[in-house]
């Protein structure tokens, strides 16, 4: 037998027509078993209350729930939960559509572990045609901090809705993104469904549509905040140039060596117009710009390195870095590994010695993030000489990609997600510039060395979720990555390939943090032509 | 430098060093707005690809339903130009 669904609707100043397609968008359900909860506080009676009770008359699934009062859409909210009689509700804003098998579907998701499901959406342009859809990944706590990018229907356990205190006061136009945050803590498993089951009658400004009232930005930073010291995250919340997305600006609690493993050949290149030793500068950047206190520089570097390299190494600092020998054939994981046995700090910081860094706390930023205890590593926002983005974290969709690899370095990523904007979880982040938990490191076994060139990040990365842990990219971390622009389009060699496919054949193809309706081999969140619909309305 | 070279000769070409230095910082510093200036409109021209590859994609799609439109209404014409003959020879036979 399938559970009961409420669906809860507060209704204060209504279209009376868009209004209809929104209740008739719920009486053309397909699932057995649904009542609508309608809480009626429009200021006078009218057409719309006309509507209502001829609705009620008809159906009696329909239910209306006056409200005389004018209050806060919270307190309508709570009232409409009052009245539900479902084991599970969700909430349907009053101008919004549901696709007529929403409810059936979001009920068939509902595993006996699964406490909250959630669809991807659309909005609803003025002609009245299906726009922007926003393909969600999985449930990434970290995104939700920094933006409400679930919005669209979130089916919950009504139990647990009631658990964690339903909708509260004090979070005008950011009632749901406090919701969701608060039963994202408690919900054993929140599952995702990547099919529009809901359409926004919104513009499309940001993945929860246009701000709710001139505060609803500062609610949503308020209930970030709330979530941050609900968890024991000592954080303060800041917005950033986009809005609707925020920075949570973490404090460390403590300030634990971080080794930094830099594997180099002691190569030369030229940098806007000037010749320069890459891992020269890299460690003159560190030494020079970062803030951290607590740094151990080890360099392991091939024997062909020039001697006049080493010796300035020696010679950047009172307490110069230490120098590890490899005389084996070139192999980027075995040097990793060898560097990371010769370092001594609980973090280790992976760097290219191509990389600089930019932002004076790049690293405070990746060490707060692995202060969560079931995150392994976090990854930085790197940038081309040209300051075009070299790496927005991995995506998996066939092949290893850098999100949106190329893009403009300030760019937030394709609206309305926006997901270079904030921090979030992802499949994988480069090696080029990588903070690690050691114990992580150890558990998982370090990198690969039959992969001596190419995805040993990634394989590493995949190892490391595969033990239970997430991954951060983050952009508030930047550093310059002086990497060939062509590299990124190069083609590795077969064996690689074979490889990473026998090993991690269904990881490959399946990102959980991006989305099956996106297209395959590609990296910048476009959508899948199959996934479109671009003719259809509103019935 | 000469080991005999004078003082004079010395302040001379330490401030020639100085201005080739300035020279080079300028340079390289024009050299990184050139570049910056030209990522910016590589990564334009990789966004406007996007923009072109979605627009593709609509209109596939777009196609794909007037496809489906024409059809059906193609097979409804001949339906209707069926009955219609029926009808007619119904009626030419008195029945």
């Amino acid at each position: 037998m399938t559970p009961r669904c409420t669906v809860i609707t507060t209704v204060s100043d209504p279209d009376r027509h868009r209004l209809w397609s929104c209740l008739d968008s719920v009486r053309r359900q397909t699932l057995a078993d649904w009542e609508h909860v309608i809480v009626d506080a429009t200021s006078h009676p009218s057409s719309v209350t006309r509507l209502l009770n001829a609705l009620t008359r008809n159906d009696e699934r329909v239910r209306v729930v006056r409200h005389a009062r004018r209050e806060g859409r919270d307190a309508l909210l709570t009232e409409g939960l009052a009245s539900a009689t479902g084991e599970f509700v969700t909430f349907l804003a009053e101008h919004d559509v549901l696709e007529s098998d929403a409810l059936e579907v979001m009920v068939d998701a509902v595993a006996e572990d699964v406490d909250v499901a959630y669809s991807d959406h659309d909005f609803i342009a003025p002609d009245g045609l299906y726009v922007a859809p926003v393909f969600k990944p999985d449930f990434s706590p970290e995104f939700l901090r920094g933006q409400n990018y679930i919005a669209g229907v979130v089916l919950a356990r009504r139990q647990l809705v009631d658990d964690v205190g339903g909708f509260r006061a004090g979070f005008d136009g950011a009632e749901h993104h406090d919701l969701l945050l608060r039963l994202g803590e408690r919900a054993r498993r929140v599952a995702h469904v990547p099919r529009v089951l809901y359409h926004i009658r919104s513009e499309p400004t940001t993945a929860a549509g246009a701000p709710e009232g001139p505060d609803s930005f500062a609610s949503a930073r308020h209930a970030v905040a709330d979530h941050c010291r609900r968890l024991g995250i000592v954080a303060t919340v800041e917005p950033t140039d986009h809005e609707g997305c925020f920075r949570v600006v973490r404090r460390l609690t403590e300030q634990p060596t971080v080794s930094v493993v830099i594997p180099t050949r002691g190569t030369r290149g030229v940098v806007w117009g000037r010749e320069r030793c890459f891992v020269v500068e890299a460690v003159r950047s560190l030494i020079d710009r970062s803030t951290y206190p607590a740094l151990e520089v080890v360099i392991v570097y091939d024997t062909a390195t020039p001697a006049e390299v080493l010796d300035e190494l020696e010679s950047l600092n009172e307490r110069p870095p230490r120098l590890v020998p490899f005389d084996e054939p070139f192999n980027f994981s075995a040097k990793i590994n060898l560097g990371v046995v010769e370092s001594t700090g609980p973090l280790l910081l992976l760097l290219n010695d191509d990389v600089e860094i930019i932002d004076a706390s790049a690293i405070e930023e990746l060490v707060a993030h692995l202060q969560g205890p079931d995150v392994a590593m976090a990854g930085a926002k790197l940038l081309f000489a040209d300051g075009t983005l070299q790496h927005g974290g991995h995506v998996y969709t066939g092949l290893p990609e850098h999100a949106c690899f190329g893009w403009r370095g300030d760019s937030p990523g394709p609206a309305p997600l926006r997901p270079l904007a904030v921090a979030r979880e992802c499949s994988g982040v480069t090696a080029g510039c990588a903070l690690v938990r050691r114990s992580a490191f150890e558990e998982v076994g370090g990198f690969a060395t039959e992969l001596p060139l190419n995805y040993n990040d990634a394989d590493f990365s995949l190892k490391l979720r595969s033990a239970g842990y997430r991954i951060i990219w983050t952009p508030f971390s930047t550093w310059y990555h002086f990497e060939s622009q062509s590299r990124g389009r190069h083609v590795p060699g077969d064996d690689e390939i074979a490889w990473m496919r026998a090993r991690w054949a269904r990881e490959m193809r399946h990102d959980p943090y991006y989305n099956p309706n996106l297209a395959p081999g590609r990296n910048d969140f476009l959508e899948s032509p199959r996934a479109r619909r671009p003719l259809e309305r509103e019935p | 430098m000469p080991a005999d070279a004078s003082d004079e000769q010395v302040g001379a070409l330490q401030r020639e060093i100085d201005r080739l230095q300035a020279e080079l910082v300028r340079c390289s510093e024009s050299t990184r707005a050139a570049e910056e200036a030209a990522g910016a409109l590589r990564a334009e021209l990789i966004e406007t690809y996007r923009a072109l590859d979605r627009a593709v994609a609509v209109e596939a799609a777009l196609r794909a339903r007037y496809d489906r439109w024409y059809w059906r209404a193609a097979r409804r014409g001949r339906r209707a130009v069926r009955r219609l003959r029926t009808v007619t020879r119904r009626a030419r036979a008195g029945r």
